[in-house]
Order: structure tokens, then sequence, then C-alpha cells
């Protein structure tokens, strides 16, 4: 008996990872071609160059004051607008510096703001189009009016770098902008921006623990609902309980016979109806990228 | 105790040949055959070994005159008194057909579900311990033989008016029900004999005591009024169910509500008999502390049911296995933010707060059995018997009449409230829950706010669909019961609310808030396992049978 209890409990387990692979594999499959196959991936004419240390630093001249860099082989531009000056220059030439190796997967940009009339997010998706339009790149915004940091990616980028991962990453950093460290903020961004590209993992430690929480959970709500439903004592229906005597029902055709008629005041709504709801939606944005962020 | 007319060894009944065997000369006799005593075929008694339990108080008719040596319903190994008395004569019995194997892989079977049931449960020994047992039960007969006038209408719509003709339809019904059948005894609680139930009446003999022999049988202490009502209702319904389906009846829309009340009026059969009979059960007891579970195995048809309590280390292994790939899962699909893992353990609490709050009433409703019509007839009939000067009559009066107590729950059925608060549960979820996440997304202090009125709300709703309806009953009722039950997951909630309304920038805050809510959640959960096996157990019986025999 003991071990059939056992059996039964690895067979529920198994059941239950083959459905998680089942669902998952598809999903994971396409994560590692985004990590893995980066070249056929393109689909606005940009690519994921596979050689990440290649580094063109003369080209620097030929840049605009925001623009820090250009990758020759990709075209993709990594972009430093400290408007707040939160950065002074040797911070500021570390970061690109590190800035730099994200163009071998997209456009990158820095952008520190002391005023902002919108949401940060707004502002990051707005910026984001007016410099990168809908390719693929990375954009992290320090909105010091908001007191909110903002990742913002699109394209590609956008297909490692999620929402999930723009809020894991801004959790990760935004003590050092509480503590006034933007550029170890700024610079711990672009670290695990570039690891997740390169296709290596970030950590997550309080994910793992809130997750084993809610899975115990879930699993001691769902043990509890299996065993109420076993346990359910049912009694039989009408049908089946008159099945076991002897019984019949037998009557003639029955006849009607008119006793009276009466009228209730019944009017009939005359509304035609609702009519259909008119006009399209919206275009929206064009953009299809998105981020996550936090407040410090 | 019958002797064998060839050896004077002791005659049993044999299930797998249907007659009285010698089991040491094989011997084989008609149960009809022999008689032990005078002439039982006219007495409305007969000569049984009476064991009375000292502890519950139980009794147990036994043609065997050997000691029992334990008690099938509180589970006590004391030595069961006994003494000779006399048994009221059922006038059916259904011998048994299914013998201890067979019951034994019913329970088996049936157990191979129960995953985490205590291993005492499934162990051979215990299981070992099954014993037969004649069931006493009412077996009703009910009878319409006449023209009935019953009412229908038709409508349709003119101009403003709605014109509606009304009918009188006559129909001659020919009906007949036998073999509606109750249990009679006080011990045998209504949910477990209705879930082994039904006995084919078809295959039922006349009574003789010899079928007991072998076996024990337990006394009827419920009168044929307790259920009359409730197997007349069963028989009406079915008539209805056939008549109202007639094509005539559907074009006069007899269904409808207005018009079924009419047909179904009509259509109540007479009760022409309610004969006692003796039904086959398998029956065991489990006995834990002072809980004690029951499992039964009808002995005609091997229909099996039982209390199924949990083993709490079972039920923790199995849930953190489960956990596992759950745990896999969520990582690979999930990046909780800590705000949505502090909502997500609060709403999780209010789910935990929502089951214990329906486990307290059940327990209530289970313990006191007040829906166990024969139990409550019984016990109003102790206390007559004790209290000669007039008792508290109120539960006698329903139970003698056959009525229902007018409980707010009655039985299986869904009552108005059940129904009352499903809907509010429904909407809660369906449009509360989606607007505390919008509003949490924007303001975390709106969501709190909102999740509070929820919370207030649902509170003042549950007091009132769960009070009598009186003001002090709806603010105070059971609050000392609640309470304690509550505290954990209304605490969980309360700090996730603090957490969210004070919108720290640290995440500390949110995962701590999340981490303590959570684990007040399983702390719930393990409170609400403790309750769920008080629902799936039963007190230790007390039946107050003993100074006299079944008659007295």
């Amino acid at each position: 008996m003991r071990e059939n209890s056992v059996a039964k409990l690895c067979i529920l387990i198994g059941i239950i990872t083959v459905i998680a692979v089942a669902v998952l594999y598809p999903w994971s499959t396409f994560r590692g071609k985004q990590d893995n196959d980066t070249e056929t991936e393109n689909t606005a004419g940009e690519s994921f160059a596979a050689d990440e240390t290649y580094i063109d630093d003369k080209s620097q001249a030929a840049l605009g004051d925001s623009e820090v860099y250009t990758n020759s082989e990709t075209s993709y531009r990594a972009l430093i607008e400290d408007d707040a000056q939160l950065l002074n220059d040797e911070e500021e030439r570390e970061l690109a510096a590190l800035m730099q190796e994200i163009t071998a997967y997209g456009n990158v940009a820095f952008k520190t703001i002391d005023y902002n009339d919108r949401g940060t997010e707004s502002y990051a998706r707005k910026y984001y189009k007016e410099q990168f339009g809908t390719a693929s790149g990375t954009l992290f915004v320090i909105d010091m009016d908001n007191r909110n940091i903002w990742i913002h990616s699109d394209g590609a980028v956008y297909k490692v770098i999620t929402e999930s991962y723009a809020d894991t990453i801004t959790d990760n950093v935004y003590r050092y902008a509480s503590a006034g460290n933007y550029y170890d903020c700024a610079a711990h961004t672009y670290d695990q921006i570039l690891t997740l590209l390169k296709g290596q993992k970030i950590a997550q430690p309080m994910k793992y623990i809130s997750n084993g929480l809610l899975a115990v959970i879930l699993a001691l709500l769902l043990n509890y609902g299996l065993v109420s439903f076993f346990a359910r004592i049912k009694k039989p229906g009408r049908r089946e309980i008159l099945r076991s005597g002897k019984n019949h029902f037998n009557y003639t055709q029955p006849k009607a016979f008119f006793v009276r008629e009466s009228r209730t005041y019944n009017p009939v709504n005359s509304d035609s109806g609702s009519s259909g709801s008119s006009g399209g939606s919206s275009g929206g944005s064009s953009s299809s990228g998105g981020g996550g962020g936090h407040s410090f | 105790m019958y002797e064998c007319p060839n050896c004077g060894s002791n005659l049993k009944f044999d299930i797998a040949s249907q007659q009285m065997l010698c089991s040491y000369c094989s011997t084989t006799i008609d149960p009809y055959s022999i008689q032990s005593g005078h002439n039982a075929e006219e007495s409305r008694e007969y000569d049984v070994t009476i064991f009375t339990c000292s502890q519950c108080g139980a009794e147990l008719l036994s043609e065997d005159t050997t000691a029992a040596t334990f008690c099938s319903f509180c589970g006590s190994t004391a030595i069961l008194d006994s003494r000779i008395g006399k048994g009221r004569r059922p006038v059916h019995i259904i011998p048994f057909s299914k013998t201890k194997e067979d019951c034994k892989a019913s329970y088996a079977k049936m157990m191979r579900r129960a995953i985490f049931a205590p291993k005492e449960l499934k162990d051979e020994e215990n299981i070992e311990k099954f014993r037969g047992i004649y069931m006493p039960y009412w077996v009703y007969s009910f009878e319409k033989k006449e023209q009935i006038t019953f009412r229908g209408s038709e409508s349709r719509q003119k101009g403003d008016y709605l014109i509606t003709k009304h009918y009188d339809i006559v129909s001659d019904v020919d009906a007949a029900y036998e073999g509606i059948s109750y249990d009679a005894a006080a011990s045998f609680s209504d949910d477990l004999s209705g879930a082994i139930s039904p006995y084919d009446m078809k295959s039922g003999k006349p009574f003789a005591p010899s079928y007991l022999s072998g076996f024990y049988a337990d006394i009827s202490d419920v009168d044929s009024s307790v259920y009359e009502q409730e197997a007349g209702d069963l028989a009406a319904e079915d008539c209805f169910s056939k008549l109202a389906n007639d094509s005539v009846c559907s074009r006069y829309h007899v269904k409808d509500q207005k018009n079924a009340y009419s047909l179904k009026n009509a259509l109540r059969p007479e009760c022409t008999a309610a004969e006692s009979a003796m039904f086959p059960v398998w029956f065991l007891s489990y006995r834990k502390g002072d809980r004690v579970a029951y499992a039964v195995v009808n002995g005609q048809t091997g229909k099996a049911a039982a209390d199924l309590p949990v083993d709490r280390r079972k039920y923790v292994i199995g849930s953190l296995l489960l956990a596992i790939p759950l745990f896999l899962i969520l990582n690979l699909r999930f990046t909780i933010r800590p705000n949505i893992a502090l909502i997500l353990s609060a709403l999780l609490a209010f789910v935990c707060a929502l089951i214990s709050f329906s486990q307290m009433s059940r327990i209530r409703e289970k313990e006191t059995r007040e829906n166990d019509r024969g139990y409550v007839y019984s016990k109003q009939k102790n206390i007559r018997r004790a209290n000669k000067n007039g008792a508290d009559d109120s539960w006698v009066n329903y139970a003698e009449t056959g009525q229902r107590k007018p409980s707010k729950k009655s039985g299986n059925s869904i009552t108005i409230s059940q129904i009352m608060i499903g809907v509010f549960v429904a909407v809660m979820f369906v449009i509360g829950m989606p607007l505390i996440i919008v509003f949490l997304a924007s303001n975390g202090a709106n969501a709190a706010v909102l999740t509070v009125v929820f919370l207030l709300l649902f509170a003042v709703f549950t007091r009132i669909t769960s009070s009598n309806g009186s003001p002090k009953s709806i603010c105070i009722g059971s609050l000392k019961e609640s309470l304690p039950v509550l505290a954990k997951p209304v605490a969980a909630i309360l700090l996730a609310i603090v957490i969210i309304i004070w919108n720290p920038v640290s995440d500390l805050y949110y995962y701590g808030g999340a981490v303590i809510s959570m684990g007040a959640v399983i702390w719930t959960l393990m409170d609400i396992i403790g309750r769920y096996n008080m629902l799936t157990t039963r007190k230790l019986p007390q039946f107050n049978r003993r100074g006299g025999d079944e008659n007295a």
C-alpha cells in the first residue's frame, strides 16, 4: 500500500513535469534560438554580430555630443545624455566602454533627466523612438524628477531583455541609485544586460525565494483540493435509488380543460438594441518594445 | 446459537452458499429450516445476545454468545458487557452476499485514491477488523392510483398585453414505489448509509434470526415517521419528472414554477407501508485520540465509503514533492515583482481565510449532526426519556413529523446563503481582484484601500448570511470561534496592506512582508488540514442506550 502511494505520487509529479516540459519546451527553444542564432533573427536589417570584442575607437571623433560610439560592423550606436549631470567625465568614459560591447547586439543609450512632466516609462518609450525608432536596442533612464530608473528595450534585444528581466535588473541595481552611486547603478545595469545578451544568467535570489514559497503554497492548496475532491462522500441520485426497488408509473394521456384567461400589461420594449461600436481602435504605438523599472 | 444436527457445533451463515454451514462437518442447512426457541414465524421478537460497550454505550445484537472483543462504533477494545435480551423482529432481511474478502477488495480499491490517508487505514491488521453488521432500515412503499388535476397555462403577447390562458389538466395515474430504504439506527450516520445505498430489495428475503449467526446487528432506534416525507418526496419527484415531460404537459408549461407546485402536490403518493428490514454492512472503525473514522462497505453490492482523514506527514511530503515541478514552472515562466509577490501572498491568505471560514461552519454542522435526522430523533428521544417532565421538544417535533428542522443548511442541498456567498466570491474574484491589480499597478494605496473595503464587505456579508438574522448574532455570532481561526490569514492580509500603503522604496520590505505573509499562509494551510481531519472524522459516539433491551 505504501509503495503504491509513493508510486502514485511519482506518477503525479511525472505527469506535471511532462506537462511543464510540453508547455515550456517550445518557449525555451525559442529563447535558445534568440541567444545562439542571432544572425538569422534580424528582421530590420540589423544583425547580432558574433564578434563582441570589436571596438573601433577611431570612429569616436566622428560622433556627435551624445553619441559616444558607433559599431562599424553592426552600425549600432551607443549614446550617453547625462542631462542631470550625475556622472563625471571619467565615469562617462568608463560607462561608454562598457556600452560599446552592447553595440554588438543592438543600440544602447544612457539618459539622465532632472525634469520630467510625464511617467518615466512614457518618457523612455518616446526617447527611444526618437533616437532609434523601432531598431533593436536598449535604453537605461535615470529619472531624478520621479526618482525612478527604467530600462526600455526593443527589437531583437527586447526578446532577451524582456520586461521581466528589465524588472529584475532594476530591482538588483536600484539600491545604488538610492545611495547616490549613479555610475555604479548604470554600470551594473549594462553589465547585467550584457550578461543576458551573452546568454548567461544573472542573480535573482528573491525570485527563487518567492517562487519557492509560492510553489509550496500552491502545492499545499492543490493537494487540499485533491483530497477534498476524493474524500467526498457522495450519495446516489434519485434514479439510482429508485432503480433498486420495484417501481412503476403509468398515466393516461393528459387532457387540458380551459378555465380562464388573464391579461397582464406587458409593454414590448421598442428599443432596437445597442448600435454596433463604431470606429476601430487607435493605432497605438508602432513600437513593440517594453521594459521595467524601479523607484529609488 | 444454532447447533449442527450432525456434530453439535456452531452453525453459521455461509455467504458463498447462502446456507447455514457447520465449519467442522461441513453440513449445510437452509436458514429457514432451523429456529431457536419458540415459533419465530409468529413472534414479533427473537432471542439475542446484546453486547454493550462500556465506553460509548453502543449496543450490538448477536446470535452468538461468545464475547465481542471490540466495539465497532468507538473502536474500544474493552470487553463488552453481554446479556440475553430480545430483538425486535424485522420483516425483511438482505443476507450478506459479499464476503469479507470481497469487502476488503472493495475497500482497498477505494483507498487507492486516498494517497494521504494514515497508514493505519491501509494496515492489513486493521482492515481485518471489518465486522459484518446487519443495520436496521425502514423500507417504504408508496402508491398513487387516482385521477389527478393540476394546472397548466400558455401565454402569448398581444400588443402591450400578455394573454395567458389557464387550464386544468386531468390524468389518471397509477404509481407504485416499493423498496425506498433509509437507515433506522442513530449510530449509523445518514451520510455513510446514503453513500453505500441503494440496496436491491428485489433480493430481500423474509427475516429469519439464523441469518444473523456469525454476524452482528445494530438496534433500530429511529421511528419510521422520520424519513417518511423524504422517501415520499423521492417518489413524487420521480412521478413529476415523468409526467411533466409529456407532450401535453410541456405544451401547457407544467414545469413552470407557478404550475409545478400544483402537479407535485397532486402527485404526492401515499405511504402504504413502512417495514423494518436488516441490511448487510461491513463496518470498520479507526480510532485516534478522541476521534473516530468509519469505513463501510455495502454487504450486498460491495459499494464502499469511508471517512478519509489525512496523515499530515504524508501530506506535507507529497506537497513538497509537488512543489518541485511547480517551482520549476514558476521559474521558467514568471518573474514576480516584490509588490506582486506581496499582493499574491495577501490573495492566498484571503483564499485560506475563505476555506477556513467554510470549514468552520461545516464542522459546526457535522459536530452537532443537525442534519442527521435519525440521530436527532434518537437524541431527543433519550432526552425525553431522561426528563419526563417535558424537555425541549422542538427537535422532536421536526423529527417525528418527518419535517426538516428549519436549518440554514440542509443536507447536501445548496442553500440560498451558500449561493449568495458563492456569487459574492465570484464577483470579488472576477471584478474585484483585477480592479485591485489594476489599481496596484497605478497606485498601491488605492489597491490597499480597495482590498480593505472588499474584506470588510465580505466580513459583513458572511456574518449576515451565517447568522440567524438577529443584530446580536450578526455583530457577535461565533466571533470567539472565528477569531483564532482567521487570525493568521487576516494578519497576513493586514501586513500586506500596511506595506502597500507605506510603499517603501526598498524591496526588502516587500519581500520581507511577502515571506512573512506566505509563512502565515502555510501555517494557516496546516490548520486547514487539521480542521479537514476533524471534518473527515467524528466525535466518539455516546449512545446512552444502556438500561434495557431493544424494546425497552
